[in-house]
Formats: structure tokens, sequence, C-alpha cells
């Protein structure tokens, strides 16, 4: 019991130095959970609101004369599952109304927005489906944009023809690319508008599902074969990675980054775990050699250590790991706004749980058990003996001659030099520390800054203001 | 109180330790042959350099001869491994440091029950009392909720005292105990000395002071790694047994 009190006392009388390390366990703990907890919930979320989209196989491009019944036709078609048609318009948007500035901006017309096949676009709000002269805008162009419903916008045709829509409300396409990513805006409107607008009513997109999954090539191209059977041309084939959300790259390397980021930082965290260890254990080398010499015995002593770093690791896991549940909660909300799908739940999972105990409690007594088993492996008679013919440094050899040249160093410059090198393991450890450390910080900055600097010679190349 | 047919509670036969330095070999002992019964009180008395402080810690455990048999309490001593002889010496052998060496973060009355809590003995609830009333025979009770740091010498070196006998061990072993303290509190540190050895403690006492020494019951005096004279108390000379 009493030896408890020691491990207690030995924490809280270096308050500083706990709270150090345990916040330094916590930032990795944290991070790993952070980033585990919302890669979980990011990929399934998406994966799962993709699928529920009905995302097609195959979208083909063409000019605006496709009608209801070819769309039939193709859904017809031997292997085919499902197929919609639908009309897109590519124009011009005035984001501040007066026609000063323009912007892309896709305006998509559906036959019937209540029997939806594929890609389905959901109402959020507002009037559904919009009416002659309305336009429902995707959710995250009206962020974008900074409308509202009942604001005017407008636009402009190809061959400059200008017109006000009134913006009804919402609707979620999760297929298009959010103008903060693309800098497209996405609109909605119904075929009176198009009419109304003197523009042609033909679908000019075909989206095509089909039976099987591995034959999507061969029947986008008969699919296509049809469509120039008819004497259309076909602008374009996309066929769509099965299952794949087309962002879902960008959660995976942001993903991919924070995890390394927080690989690093458990590594950072188990090192000063290390650093610290070793002072500490440095520091207490004579009372680990009286707690041999009134009766202690080594399994006992390094059991004091262990539990030390175990108790550290513990607080911090019950610090990091509540924190990275609200943390994974707001990354993940985080990213799905930037993608444009519903912030998924987070779970938090016993598996997860789990997870970061073992980060958390692990990785600072792997990190901490060399240095703790060859601390406590000491001789007490070579660390209490006071005759000390063993307590002698024998100096830094190569060092010691080096610094004897330098005749201007004063007698305490000397002391100040040779003392970081009489611990050299511990000189070495910390250096990797800083070095690592700085490496990282340096990595982060440069390549901002290079980042930066190379969009700056883009646009310097390019020579264009607006 | 010595019993001169029974085995010696501490024997050493051909004891020489040997240490590596930079300048080469030095031989701190050179073969030290010695035989404490129970009961003793022994002064071990010797230059600074002379190997005194190196055969206490012979004969404690907490160095290993080069060469030699140690048996104290007997148990083959230099044969224990290291968890063995931390067992040993929790039962065997209490210890006291010039420097007093109580662990600064634990107060005089858990620095006593230390060693009971490392050693497993007496029993749990009886751990406390126990080292109150050792506080108590060390005239020191009142200090025992006190760090360390809050005590004079004298008074850390009664809470080392009673750390060393915390587990009642037969044997006593001192390295230097009045070396960092006052003549007056010196005196009084070698009087609970007596006070163990009255109750049978058997007791080494490695000290520089020559008229400590002469409170005692056996005084052995060492020079260059060798025990040059033992004498009893009353100043008979004793087989000196040395092996060179």
């Amino acid at each position: 019991m009493t030896r408890w009190i020691k491990v207690y006392r030995d924490l809280w009388i270096n308050r500083s130095r706990t709270v150090l390390i345990i916040l330094s366990i916590a930032v990795g703990v944290f991070a790993i959970g952070l980033i585990g907890m919302s890669q979980l919930a990011l990929v399934e979320s998406l994966n799962s609101q993709y699928a529920a989209m009905r995302p097609a196989d195959a979208i083909l491009q063409t000019v605006s004369m496709l009608d209801k019944d070819f769309v039939e036709g193709i859904r017809n078609m031997r292997g085919v599952d499902e197929a919609e048609g639908r009309r897109y318009l590519l124009l011009r948007i005035s984001l501040d109304g007066k026609g000063e500035t323009w912007r892309d901006l896709t305006l998509y017309a559906l036959h019937d927005y209540n029997d939806q096949r594929l890609f389905l676009v959901r109402q959020q709000d507002g009037i559904y489906p919009p009416e002659k002269g309305q336009v429902l805008m995707e959710r995250a162009s009206m962020v974008y944009i900074g409308a509202k419903p009942g604001d005017q916008i407008l636009i402009k045709t190809p061959d400059g023809r200008q017109f006000h829509l009134t913006v009804t409300g919402r609707v979620h396409d999760l297929y298009r690319i959010p103008p903060v990513i693309e800098g497209w805006i996405y609109g909605y409107v119904d075929m009176s508008t198009l009419r109304w607008m003197g523009e042609a009513e033909g679908y000019n997109e075909l989206y095509v599902r089909y039976e099987d999954p591995t034959q999507v090539r061969a029947m986008t191209n008969k699919v296509a074969d049809r469509i120039e059977g008819i004497g259309l041309p076909v602008y374009r084939k996309t066929l769509p990675k099965p299952g794949e959300h087309p962002l879902n790259f960008i959660i995976d390397t942001m993903l991919i980054l924070l995890g390394l980021v927080a690989a690093l930082s458990m590594f950072l965290s188990a090192m000063l775990v290390i650093n610290v260890i070793s002072a500490l254990i440095a520091q207490q080398e004579k009372q680990i050699a009286i707690m041999k010499a009134i009766g202690g015995r080594s399994w006992q002593i390094v059991g004091l250590y262990f539990s030390m770093v175990f108790i550290l690791g513990l607080i911090a896991c019950m610090i990091a790991i509540p924190l990275s549940v609200f943390g994974a909660d707001a990354l993940a909300a985080f990213a799905a706004e930037q993608i444009n799908f519903d912030p998924p739940k987070i779970q938090f999972t016993w598996q997860a749980l789990i997870f970061q105990l073992g980060v958390g409690l692990l990785v600072p007594l792997i990190a901490a058990a060399p240095t703790i088993l060859n601390g406590t492996n000491v001789a007490p008679a070579r660390v209490l003996s006071e005759y000390g013919i063993s307590q002698v440094w024998g100096g830094a050899g190569i060092l010691d001659r080096l610094l004897s040249r330098f005749f201007a160093f004063t007698r305490d410059t000397l002391l100040a030099l040779r003392n970081p090198f009489r611990k050299r393991g511990r000189l070495i450890l910390s250096l990797i520390t800083l070095t690592f450390a700085g490496a990282v910080f340096m990595a982060i900055v440069n390549l901002r800054d290079s980042l930066g600097h190379a969009l700056n010679e883009m646009f310097e190349f390019w020579r264009y203001d607006a | 109180m010595t019993s001169l047919n029974a085995s010696p509670l501490i024997d050493l036969n051909g004891v020489k330790k040997a240490y590596k330095t930079d300048a080469g070999l030095f031989l701190a002992l050179k073969g030290i042959d010695l035989h404490v019964n129970e009961g003793e009180y022994v002064a071990i008395i010797g230059k600074s350099g002379s190997g005194k402080t190196t055969l206490i810690n012979m004969i404690t455990g907490l160095d290993r001869p080069t060469e030699g048999e140690i048996v104290v309490g007997g148990e083959k001593v230099e044969r224990l491994g290291e968890n063995q002889l931390a067992i040993w010496r929790g039962h065997t052998i209490g210890v006291v440091f010039q420097f007093f060496q109580l662990l600064p973060t634990l107060t005089a009355l858990e620095n006593v029950m230390l060693p009971m809590d490392f050693c497993g003995t007496p029993a749990f609830t009886e751990r406390r009392d126990r080292a109150r009333e050792l506080l108590r025979l060390m005239e020191i009770e009142e200090q025992a909720n006190k760090l360390p740091a809050k005590l004079s010498g004298g008074q850390q070196q009664r809470v080392a005292i009673a750390r060393a006998i915390a587990t009642d061990p037969p044997i006593l072993a001192a390295d230097e105990p009045t070396g960092n303290l006052d003549s007056k509190t010196a005196a009084a540190v070698f009087s609970l000395f007596e006070r163990l050895a009255s109750l049978g403690k058997t007791i080494l006492v490695v000290t520089n002071d020559p008229d400590l020494a002469r409170r005692v019951s056996r005084q052995l005096h060492i020079a260059d790694g060798l025990i040059v004279n033992d004498v009893n108390g009353n100043g008979r000379k004793r087989v000196t047994r040395n092996k060179s």
C-alpha cells in the first residue's frame, strides 16, 4: 500500500510533468480515436447515402432530343435494370443579382420529380416540385450563393438571354460536387420553365443502371449504339465507380493525412514518455537503490514505475476518449458538409474503446519498458556508495579533446557544453524527438507555403484578373 | 549474549573485492575472514578508502564479492539472485546509510512502513501500529507525519533506523550513520544502537569516530582492504584472520 502512496505523490508533486505526459498521450489517443471513429462513420454513411440515391452505372450525354419513349426503350433492353433521362442546361448565374459577377450554373430539368428512377434528387424544403419560373437550389449551392427562399436569381443562357427565377427551396443531389470544391452551382426546374425559357424539352443526359455490374462497359456501348442509331451523337460516356461516391477519395485522403498526423502524434507522445520516464528514473536512481536495499524486489519496483505510466495512460484515455467522440462528431459533420451528405451519427463502439485504451495504455507502457527495465536494474551499491570509484565519469573523450582546443571557453561554459553529453542515450532521444517534431512542423508549414507559391506562380502565368 | 559454540551469524571467508577503474584494477578488499556472532555490537573503523563500506556492502548483499564466501544467517549471500537477495535482506538485515536515504515523497511513518510493504510482514493491519511503535522507540513519534525535508538530520537518521528494523531483522548494518550528524546527535544515535543491541540485535556500524567506536562490544580496524586489528570492547585483542 505504502509504495502506491509513493506513486501517487511522485505524480502529484511533479504535477506539471504529469500533466505534460497526460496531455501528450491524450493528444495521440484523441487523434487516433477521432480518425478511427470518423473514418468508420463517414465511409459507412457516405456509402449508404450514395447507395440510397440509386446511382447509375453509366451516364451518357447527347443532344437534347431524347424522349420518354426512347428512355422506355432503353429501360426494356435486355440487361438494363433502370434508365432515366434528364435535361441539363449549362448557364451562368449572377451572384450579385445585377449581372456584374457571373458563375457557372447547371440547371437540371426533370420530367417528373415524383417518379425519379436514378440519382434521386431529394426534397429538402420549399415548394416541391418547382413550378414555372421557379427553381430549387441544390442545398450546397444555396449556401454558396447565399440565397434564401423567395429570392430571385439572374441567369444567362450561352446566347446571352437573361431570366429571373424565383428560388422556392432546396433539394439534395448527393452526386453533384459541391461548389466549394468545384465552383459549379446546381439548380432544378421543371419542363414548363424550360418551355418558358424557349429551351428544347428533350433529354440530353441518360442515366442507366444494369443488371450485371460486370457488363457495364459492354452494355454502355450498346446503349450508346442505340443513341447513335437514331442519329444522335454521344458526347460523353461516364462510368461512375460502382458503389463509390465520386468524392470518396477526398475523405480517404483527408483521413489518411489525419491518420498520419495521429500516428506521428502518438509516436511523439511515446518519445516524450520515454524521455520523461528516463529522466524520472535517472532522478530516482537512488530511491530505486534504497527500495532494493530495504527489501524491494525487482518486480515490485518495476511494477511501481509501470503503474505510474499505466496511471498516466489511463488518465489520458479518460480525458481523450470522450473528447474523441465529440471530435469525431465534429470532424464527420465538417467532412459531410464539405462533400454535401448528411452528417453521420458517430457510434461509440466497444471496439473503438478497446482500441483507444490499447493505444493509450500499451504504447506508453511499451515505450517506457526498456527505460524502466534498464533503470530499475541498478546495483544498489553502485548508486548508494559514496566511496564512488564507479561514480567517476570518464569524460566525453573526443568531445573533451575538441573542447580543450577552444581556450576562450570559460570553465562554466565547458561544464554546460559537456553536461548534455553525460547521458548520451537521453541526449539522442531528445534530439530525435525534437528533430522529428520540428521536421513535422516544418513539413506542414513548407507544404502550405509551397502550395501557395505554386498557385501564385500559376496565376501569374495565366495572367487574368477576373 | 554471544554464543561461542553456535555457528556465527555472519561468516566471511577469504572475501576479496576488485573494481575496474580507468587506472586499472583496484582491490578494495584483499581477503577478509570475519565471524560475527548473534548479539554482537561491532564497529568497523578505518580511514576513508580503507574498504569498510565495501565490507558492509558485502555483508548486506548490496554488492557482490569478486572472490570468497559470505554466509549471513545461514544463507550463502553471494549465491542469491537479485530477488532472493531482496527477500533475504528484507527479513535478515536492516541497512542504515550515512545520508539517511529516506524517500522524499513519503512521510516518516510511511518510510518506516515501506519495507513492511515490500516484505509483506507484519500483517497489513499491524503495519501502521508497528511503524508508530518504532518511531516511539526512536523518540520521534511526533514527527511521524512529516516529510523528510521537514526533519533535521538527527531526526531523519532516527527514522532511517526505525525503517531498518521495521521488519524485525536480526542484523542491523549502518554505514557511517553519524558521519553527517553533529556530535551530540551522533551520540544519541549510538545510544539507540546500544538500546537495539540490548534488545538482542546484531549491529555492525561503520564509523570514523574513535570515541563512538569505544561504546561497542567489538572493534574491527580496517586498512587497505584488510582487517588489521580486532579488539573486544574491553580492549583485548581478538584473533585477526585475513587472507592476503
